[in-house]
């Protein structure tokens, strides 16, 4: 009798935790689409009912194809409001790794851009909410010599802040920053090197997220490592605390990040209000594991990790501060992760192997609170997508409070990747 | 000290064209993976994508396998870096599996379930290139067809005939099993090393024959010889050479198909690293993980897993061999490089006797080589755990982790 009342609440207490993951059904973006791969989803809410949602249709090839920037609607409830993708550039050339972020009433997306030829730049379009490009073939970002590439784009108040990582003046890429208004007349913005210190940024791959006041800057510096060889052989990830005033940028103050063995994974970023929240993957000893760690957006501080783990410094983290994300399995977490607050909770889609021989890599969602409490058990995650066919690279944004829309890459019968969306809903935390 | 008297006498014998290696000075530069990662192709420097191999044809293009990158969309590429310097993805869909047909949409399994996943890339003068298919034991070949259109298809391998030396069939029905490695001469004669036999076909790809099993001195007394290979190269003559980690041995194959153990004695544990360079079958190499030739044939240049280093072997196996250190010139090292190691610096300037003679000079740190252009030039990278890039006195860091050992021109 008592282990049948036991039973029963255990499952009345598993009804209700799946019932609060509420994940609605994978819509295909484009049913009509060419035979070509469509990849690196990205995605924005307009704080009101729309979410954009761009990507890179095609691939570059060598004589062959190019790639272009394509962007579709989708309403809260996850229909699809645009029956033929919205293009927003038609330069020749390739453009590609599209970001999106919205503030002051418009969408801006920004991506690299090879239409010269030579090398590439870093090009923007403004997209309202009804489906109106308000900048066919992009405005120039950057456009400087030599290559600027891979940008994001966080909203704020007044201005957009796109940084991307940029060779033009010097032989390591350096990060590199503007603020694009929303409203006004379409300029060049060509962007400026952040500085701290005295001293450049260097690195690449960034990551901007908009908290309270500023601007939260994550990215990688090779440069960082020992030249010694030896176990300090390791990428160095940081993160910066970014502020304008008027056109300048200033960079507050820089301070590691936590990584992985030798940082190779993958970082992701996201902010609320209060908190940012910086998420990468690690792995020593061929376990492959999730972490992250949550951030004071006024001091910039790292917050003391609020969860018990069972496992101290694995893969050489400081759980004092690291959250795990996914508990080190082999195999384990398959990048790219990603990140996103609705300012109550923060969401992370991690892609984790099934099994050491089942090739299925199941996408699954973990909820973590404002202060970065864990509200899934890391064990058993709640699966956003099996994984039957080829799925990777999540992307994430919030909608309304505890909605949230995940955009992905899943293979079809032919073998192409396809950018399919589900509405999660994750209000109801336990 | 015999093993330094032998080295010292065989260098006063060599003939003249021997000594000029001596006098060669080499540098290194960015080539690609640049630092903090970028783009999957462009500019090669500006572009993050690692690669595992490369080759070149006479046109000045470079081809490159690409692997797993974790920062890039997708994995199992093939590469190409014009001579305008733009790299562009060639072929491969990004996802592992097995499909013959345009290059975009073809599909690879290299590296998987080879030893250490090791793959390699060759090239021909014909325009062809061919890479080793580990996953799907057979050897493709990336071409551009009559409309101009990239293709890939399977060359050799993938059946289920299994031949013994002498042996020949039609290249697709020949079961190729092992880690594969291959070397592609000039005219396209492909040279197919396996863990246990070796196979030849000829530049019309109609027939493949087995040349039997590897020498019997690649093997331990009494032991069939067993090579796992992860490099081979093919000089301009069309002389093949494989170089293997267990044993560590350096083979030749000739146009002609005759099997030679050229260089690497066959040691069990303990390791003699109190053998360092001298003649080739005298040498010891440690875990050997890729070897290219020079272009006109005169030597191999032989990349040790566990030794970080170069080592220049002539392949007219009399004269000894050699180590390039840190600044960029050829050194006879009395004891194994290994025990020479030192940072990982660059430093033309530097002058003095080698670490083991108490002076300042040690090996230069490249663990693997991952190819050589058409003019003879190398390209190296170094392991993510032992360091990043190469750093250049007076200079800082390269910008790139992949870079180029260029050999200087007087």
């Amino acid at each position: 009798m008592l282990q049948s009342s036991v039973l029963t609440l255990g499952l009345l207490l598993s009804t209700s935790v799946a019932a609060a993951m509420d994940v609605g059904q994978a819509v295909v973006l484009w049913p009509g689409a060419p035979p070509q791969h469509q990849l690196l989803p990205a995605c924005a809410f307009d704080g009101k009912g729309t979410f954009l949602v761009v990507w890179q249709q095609g691939r570059k090839y060598f004589e062959g194809e190019d790639a272009r920037v394509l962007a579709a609607r989708i309403a809260a409830d996850g229909t699809v409001l645009d029956g033929e993708p919205l293009a927003l550039c038609a330069a020749e050339g390739s453009q590609e790794r599209p970001r999106v972020a919205f503030a002051a009433g418009v969408f801006l997306v920004v991506w690299q851009d090879f239409r010269n030829g030579e090398d590439w730049d870093v090009r923007a379009a403004r997209v309202r909410p009804d489906g109106k490009v308000l900048d066919a073939d992009g405005i120039e970002v950057a456009t400087g010599p030599r290559s600027q590439a891979m940008p994001d784009v966080a909203g704020g108040p007044e201005a957009f802040l796109v940084a991307w990582q940029d060779r033009r003046s010097s032989d390591p890429y350096e990060v590199f920053a503007a603020l694009v208004p929303p409203n006004d007349e379409p300029r060049p913005a060509g962007g400026a090197p952040l500085v701290h210190d005295g001293k450049h940024l260097t690195g690449g791959s960034v990551h901007v997220a908009r908290a309270r006041d500023l601007w939260f800057l994550a990215w990688k510096d090779d440069f960082a490592w020992s030249v010694g060889g030896g176990p300090t052989a390791r990428i160095t990830r940081l993160l910066a605390r970014v502020s304008a005033s008027g056109d300048r940028l200033q960079v507050m103050d820089v301070r590691r990040a936590p990584r992985g063995t030798y940082g190779l994974h993958p970082a992701s970023l996201a902010a609320s209000p209060t908190r940012a929240f910086f998420a990468t993957g690690g792995s020593q000893r061929s376990v492959r594991c999730a972490m992250g760690a949550m951030y004071d957006a006024a001091t910039g501080q790292p917050i003391r990790n609020p969860n018990t783990e069972t496992r101290s410094n694995s893969a050489g983290w400081n759980t004092e501060h690291a959250i795990v994300l996914l508990e080190p399995l082999v195999p384990g977490v398959q990048p790219p992760m990603a990140v996103a607050s609705d300012g109550e909770h923060f969401l992370v889609a991690i892609r984790q192997r099934a099994a050491r021989r089942d090739p299925r890599q199941p996408l699954r969602l973990l909820r973590l609170d404002a202060s970065g409490r864990r509200l899934d058990d890391v064990k058993a995650l709640p699966v956003l997508d099996p994984g039957q066919r080829p799925c990777s690279h999540p992307a994430l944004a919030a909608g309304q409070p505890g909605s949230f829309l995940v955009a992905y890459q899943s293979q079809d019968a032919g073998g192409c990747q396809r950018v399919v969306a589900r509405v999660a809903s994750v209000a109801q935390a336990r | 000290m015999l093993r330094t008297a032998v080295a010292v006498i065989v260098l006063l014998m060599a003939p003249l064209h021997a000594a000029d290696w001596r006098a060669e000075q080499w540098t290194v530069e960015p080539f690609t993976a640049a630092m903090g990662g970028g783009p999957d192709w462009g500019p090669v420097e500006a572009v993050g994508a690692s690669l595992w191999s490369m080759t070149a044809d006479q046109e000045g293009n470079l081809y490159l396998v690409v692997g797993r990158d974790l920062d890039g969309e997708g994995e199992q590429y093939i590469d190409i870096v014009t001579p305008k310097g733009i790299r562009y993805h060639l072929a491969g869909s990004g996802m592992l599996g097995y499909r013959d047909g345009p290059a975009p949409q073809a599909q690879f399994r290299m590296g998987v379930g080879a030893y250490y996943g090791y793959a390699n890339i060759q090239a021909d003068d014909r325009g062809n290139v061919f890479v080793g298919d580990n996953g799907n034991n057979c050897v493709r070949r990336i071409f551009k067809d009559d409309g101009g259109t990239w293709r890939v298809a399977t060359w050799a391998g993938g059946g289920k005939r299994k031949l013994k030396a002498g042996g020949s069939c039609p290249p697709r029905e020949a079961a190729i099993e092992g880690t594969i490695i291959i070397a592609a001469a000039p005219d396209g004669r492909l040279t197919i090393a396996t863990t246990y036999q070796c196979y030849q076909v000829p530049p019309d790809g109609q027939t493949l024959t087995c040349l039997g099993e590897w020498p019997p001195s690649c093997a331990r007394p009494a032991r069939r010889p067993t090579l796992h290979c992860c490099g081979g190269d093919c000089d301009r003559q069309g002389n093949a050479i494989f170089v293997a980690r267990t044993p560590d041995v350096a083979v030749q194959v000739t146009p002609e198909g005759k099997m030679s153990h050229m260089a690497g004695i066959v040691a069990s544990h303990p390791k003699p690293h109190h053998v360092g360079d001298g003649p080739p079958l005298a040498a010891y190499f440690d875990t050997p993980s890729s070897a290219f030739a020079a272009p006109d044939g005169s030597c191999i240049y032989v990349c040790g897993g566990d030794e970080y280093d170069v080592r220049r072997v002539p392949t007219d196996r009399t004269t000894t061999t050699a180590t390039l250190v840190r600044n960029g010139r050829w050194y006879v090292m009395p004891v194994h490089p290994n025990r020479n190691r030192g940072p990982a610096r660059f430093d033309p300037s530097l002058t003095g006797k080698s670490r083991a003679e108490k002076g300042p000079l040690s090996n230069l740190v490249v663990a693997p080589l991952v190819g050589r252009d058409a003019e003879g030039n190398l390209y190296g990278k170094i392991n993510r755990w032992t360091a990043m890039t190469q750093d250049v006195a007076g200079k800082g860091l390269l910008s790139t982790r992949v870079f180029r050992i260029r050999r200087v021109a007087k």
